[in-house]
């Protein structure tokens, strides 16, 4: 369309004259090193306490600081905390903190902040919850020791205290830490390595957060969530995009340093650009999830979920949300493909579609319909429903697909009404692997049913008492054989149905050095060169 | 400003006469041709296409034209042929029922309106609050509550422009009241359903096929823009409009994928605009005038 | 009647307008079936931390009560707190007021400078190239998606020729130049459908006075053609050009909303749209307010302005 070169360059001279009045210099004058970043989503819920979304963990990181970290070998590491000890009876965990951390508003961070903090998180995280079970006393020993005394014996107290997953105990200062944990913090005052620029918060558009010259690092370098945290940088702007296209558009004309999620079908044109490195920082990758109510028909049953599951073909859903091969991996594994919990028991992640209406007739499906609720913002989440919509059809099953933004879907999936009454019966979810890595943090295995439990509500006492087998096992062989029977027994009863592993590389410009392998987008260690 | 005429009272419409009269206007002909064309292969469709439209094959995503897939699949490995045939039914289908809502609910309103005049007031007053509303902030509004679906897509879509239907029907039926005739015939004991159908009705024929025409195009066109915004027709349906905005991110690897829904949505709403334009010009000149919609 | 009077009378009859504006406004997402107070909550909440949070928004009461207590509160200058950010919704308003404002006036007074010409010239030399070019253009114009249009000018204008930035809005604070040079292409992208329908009725206007008396009376008086077409001719066929630009606020507005999306402008319309997909009711509330308001003032002050254009009018 546009080949005519020679009245195309004497255009593109005619319109630069014209551009050329107007247009400043296209590098805007800034002091100190910026990096303008557009990530998955724009921040709007700033609490990192009660909002699950990544976005909120990812918010939370850059201002807050936790008392334990997870490196990227999986290893828990101390981060706030300096020194600890645990009684020879498995039972008294005491704390000290290293000195000099304070908090933006120049308080220092002490016993008083921490014991509050974690209570508040305790009540909103499921990992949390579960270790205050036997907790039974937080107390304070001086300004920058304390204690945590269990009732008996549990593995997990480290592994909770340095969970990377959504939801992560970040410690504020005690005023607002004694909030609610309904009441959103409205006040960011952390102790992390970035400050928030209040003033320029732009609620779903830009968040600003700036280098804590105050910060404490730890002298080990970056590693994972863990390790020094020394900002390079002045200034981390969030921006958001609405439109992926815009956001590769503007990387490639260097109007931004980092974009977190192109669609992998853009990554072709983002490699290809002059200033533009395609990376990935986060080995782990993503997993996604099918997720079906096990409280309304048809998949109250469980060869009707089974039936699902074998109807599915993970390469098919792979392709639909992925497309190259390269960035994606069938598997069975419910804690992810290289975790240290990986086992492909239970599923070959394959199509066996005479099983499948086998189980469908065993089940008594009598053509109850099931209402798949997708989601359009991303192609992650709206290929793969299409994909699974057509291949219940193709076994006789009855299904309406009802599309919504992700929004409308988190308001809608925590509905426990039946399909008549507003409810729902099958869901695709993606989430990072760190979610799902540890059987205890996982929501996904949450069997508590209707009362505690997660989106779904799965209910099965053999799981949870297998999870408690597993919060109480210290062995990391014997933890990993607990492991396998949880994904055996989930397989069976079919708390979700897992759809494989897939990587999300980040574009950034060239400029960027350094960035840290991590779980989430991390901009302490970032160098901005020119 | 009234840009309404008011044609004479005996005015009986020579269905003939009159069909000789559009096909020989050219604007309205390029309009019905285009029209014809997109019904045909609506009807059509089934014998059209040559692979099933809904037909997922993830593995031969994004392919280029081949013998199979005439103009290549999409990043579902669907057929684009397919499916822009199909596409050509969803988007009559919004086309026509948002004029027709827009179009009966309009006209009923504004026949109250201009007939009743105590519930006159209240009601524009209704209409013009809803006017102040911008439409698509208002379809996206109705479909956030709604969920979206072909029909609460369409019911969006059509409530806006209800109150523009409204206040042209009403605005003629206020000048046909003040007509000396129209008056004559009250005061003769004329009943109203007589009076409607006698004076009333055949002055509106000609702008409300016009309006129509113009909410129909509108309507396309807002399909689309709601499918850009992530709030559109669901991806089972295949609408020119979603096509368009799920091919924004395969634009670099295949052009046509955006290209394609793109020339047939402007191709129809030049048809339909075109067939209304050349409609007004002839059924009423004068109301050239008031092109934008009735102020 | 005297110029204060009729400015008197006009802005009273605003009142109801906007009374419905609001009624819809705070209607519009009750029936809707998210609930935002169970997104809010979070996925691991219980039923009393939900009902606590209903209490809190004052969710609990009567429709009704909701409604006096918004209409109270708003007509003190508060239009409530996002559900979702915390934030005041007067202050997030403000926050996003400017590029969506920016973005309207350079579009209106583009199209406006492009598309009045056109249109007389048109009229001018009626069926020639450039009426009919014109009549082509805003065809089309009416033709395509806007956000098609939007990324036509950035593949052709920035990643071919890399002449403007593909997004982003930069205030007027940081200077003239950086900020027209941001809107230029959002300009580009409204105002087609806006130059389109400007035109069109600037040469249909034109043409009927044109026809008119005075103008041959100007022309057998030997006045140049310039002068009789832009001085007699215009003036006379201001009144419907004027209105159209007052109509196609809401036209622009519907278009605003998608070209924030394209251009990533942190304008209202893209305000109104995410706290639509957030169910946050009183974000979506204040937005649909403001932007009727603002509609009914701009309609009132191009009727008021009709005065100004053709005399006869203020008399009736």
């Amino acid at each position: 369309m546009f080949n005519d070169f020679s009245r195309r360059s004497l255009l593109k001279a005619g319109a630069a004259g014209l551009a050329a009045g107007m247009m400043p210099r296209i590098a805007r004058a800034q002091s100190g090193k910026v990096i303008r970043a557009v990530m998955h989503a724009p921040l709007r819920a700033t609490d990192p306490v009660i909002n699950t979304a990544w976005t909120g963990r990812n918010h939370g990181l850059n201002i807050y600081d936790t008392l334990f970290s997870t490196d990227s070998k999986f290893q828990i590491r101390p981060q706030m905390v300096d020194t600890y000890e645990v009684s020879a009876d498995k039972l008294t965990y005491t704390f000290k903190l290293r000195s000099g951390l304070k908090f933006h508003d120049g308080a220092p961070v002490t016993s008083a902040d921490v014991i509050p903090s974690l209570q508040r998180w305790a009540k909103r995280d499921t990992m949390g919850a579960r270790m205050m079970t036997f907790v039974a006393e937080l107390k304070p020993v001086d300004e920058r020791t304390f204690q945590l005394v269990l009732k008996s014996p549990y593995g997990q107290v480290l592994q909770t205290l340095a969970k990377p997953s959504s939801i992560m105990p970040f410690i504020m200062p005690a005023r607002l830490a004694a909030q609610p944990p309904e009441q959103p913090v409205t006040e960011f005052v952390g102790s992390g390595p970035f400050r928030f620029v209040t003033s320029e918060f732009r609620p779903g558009s830009r968040a600003v957060y700036e280098r804590n010259a105050d910060y404490v690092s730890r002298d080990e370098p970056s590693d994972g969530l863990a390790g020094g945290k020394i900002v390079k940088i002045d200034r981390y702007e969030w921006i958001s995009m609405p439109d992926f296209q815009t956001a590769a558009n503007a990387l490639i004309n260097k109007e931004i340093d980092f974009l977190e999620a192109a669609p992998h079908d853009m990554l072709p044109s983002l490699i290809a650009a002059k200033d533009v490195t395609v990376a990935d920082y986060n080995p782990l990758g993503f997993m996604s999830v099918v997720r079906m109510n096990w409280l309304s028909e048809p998949f109250n049953k469980q060869e009707i979920r089974q039936a699902v599951m074998y109807a599915s073909d993970q390469a098919d859903w792979l392709d639909a949300q992925v497309g190259n091969p390269d960035y994606y991996q069938a598997s069975a594994a419910m804690f992810g493909v290289t975790t240290p919990l990986a086992s492909e028991v239970g599923w070959n992640t394959k199509p066996d579609i005479a099983r499948a209406k086998d189980l469908l007739k065993k089940g008594g499906y009598k053509g109850e319909k099931a209402v798949m609720l997708q989601g359009t913002d991303s192609p992650l989440l709206s290929g793969s429903s299409t994909v699974t919509a057509q291949k219940l059809r193709a076994i006789g099953m009855n299904v309406e697909v009802q599309t919504m933004d992700w929004g409308s879907l988190l308001a809608r999936r925590v509905k426990q009404d039946s399909t008549a009454n507003g409810g729902w019966s099958m869901t695709h979810w993606v989430t990072t692997t760190t979610e799902l890595m540890n059987p205890l943090a996982s929501t996904v295995l949450d069997t508590r049913g209707k009362t505690g439990g997660f989106f779904g509500w799965p209910e099965d006492t053999e799981i949870e008492s297998l999870r408690n087998k597993f919060a109480l096992e210290t062995d990391a062989a014997a933890q990993k054989t607990v492991a396998e029977a949880i994904q055996k027994r989930a397989y069976d009863v079919m708390t979700h149905i897992p759809g494989g592993q897939f990587k999300q590389p980040v574009s950034h410009s060239k400029a960027l050095k350094n960035i840290v392998t991590a779980p989430a987008p991390l901009f302490w260690n970032v160098e901005k060169t020119a | 400003m009234s840009a309404i005429t008011v044609s004479a009272p005996t005015s009986s419409i020579n269905i003939r006469a009159f069909a000789g009269r559009l096909l020989r206007n050219r604007t309205v002909l390029f309009g019905l041709c285009i029209l014809v064309l997109l019904a045909l292969i609506s009807i059509f469709a089934s014998w059209l296409w040559t692979v099933d439209p809904a037909a997922i094959k993830p593995r031969l995503r994004l392919r280029p034209p081949s013998a199979v897939n005439w103009l290549g699949t999409d990043n579902l490995g669907r057929d684009i042929w397919s499916r822009l045939v199909y596409g050509s039914r969803v988007s009559l289908v919004v086309g026509g029922s948002v004029a027709f809502i827009a179009v009966a609910l309009g006209s009923l309103l504004g026949l109250i309106a201009g007939m009743v005049r105590w519930i006159d007031n209240v009601l524009m007053r209704m209409m013009d609050g809803m006017m102040a509303i911008p439409a698509i902030l208002l379809a996206i509004a109705l479909i956030g509550g709604l969920g979206p679906s072909i029909t609460t897509i369409c019911i969006a879509i059509a409530i806006p422009e209800i109150p523009r239907v409204a206040r042209m029907v009403r605005s003629v039926v206020l000048t046909v009241r003040e007509e000396a005739y129209v008056e004559a015939a009250v005061s003769m004991g004329t009943r109203l359903p007589v009076l409607m159908a006698r004076h009333i009705v055949p002055n509106i024929m000609a702008p409300l096929i016009v309006q129509a025409t113009y909410i129909a195009s509108s309507a396309i066109l807002i399909e689309a823009s709601l499918s850009f915004l992530g709030i559109g027709m669901p991806d089972e349906i295949p609408s020119w409009g979603n096509m368009m905005s799920d091919a924004r991110l395969y634009f670099q690897v295949r052009p046509g994928l955006m290209l394609f829904p793109g020339i047939c949505i402007a191709l129809t709403v030049l048809g339909i605009n075109r067939l209304g334009d050349g409609l007004r010009d002839m059924l009423d000149p004068r109301l050239a005038r008031s092109v934008g919609g009735p102020k | 009647m005297a110029v204060a009077g009729v400015l008197l009378k006009r802005s009273v009859s605003v009142i109801p307008v906007l009374g419905v504006v609001a009624l819809i406004a705070f209607m519009l997402l009750r029936f809707a079936s998210g609930d935002p107070v169970a997104q809010l909550a979070g996925d691991n909440a219980d039923p009393a931390a939900i009902a606590a949070i209903r209490a809190r928004l004052g969710l609990d009461q009567p429709l009704a009560m909701q409604f006096l207590n918004w209409l109270w509160r708003m007509l003190h200058g508060d239009l409530g707190t996002s559900i979702v950010s915390g934030q005041p919704v007067t202050a997030l308003i403000a926050q996003r007021v400017g590029p969506t404002v920016a973005v309207s006036i350079t579009t209106i007074v583009f199209s406006v400078v492009v598309g009045v010409p056109i249109g007389v010239l048109a009229a001018w030399r009626r069926g020639g190239w450039l009426d009919r070019f014109a009549m082509w253009t805003s065809v089309t114009g009416f033709a395509v998606p806007t956000f098609a249009i939007g990324y036509f000018w950035i593949y052709l204008l920035s990643m071919q020729f890399g002449l403007f930035p593909v997004q982003g809005y930069v205030p007027l604070s940081d200077g003239l130049g950086l900020f027209l040079w941001h809107l230029t292409l959002p300009t580009l992208t409204l105002s087609l459908v806006y130059i389109a329908l400007i035109a069109r009725v600037a040469r249909t206007s034109m043409l009927e006075v044109l026809s008119e008396d005075f103008v041959r009376t100007a022309r057998a008086k030997g006045l140049p053609e310039r002068i009789v077409v832009f001085k007699h001719a215009l003036r006379n066929a201001a009144v419907p050009i004027v209105s159209i630009v007052g109509i196609g606020i809401a036209l622009l507005i519907g278009g605003v909303v998608v070209t924030e999306s394209v251009f990533n402008l942190p304008g209202l319309g893209r305000l109104v749209v995410d706290s639509v997909l957030a169910r946050d009711y009183p974000v979506i509330q204040g937005v649909i307010v403001v932007f009727g308001s603002a509609y009914v003032a701009i309609n009132l002050l191009v009727d008021l302005s009709y005065s100004f254009f053709d005399p006869r009018i203020s008399q009736q």
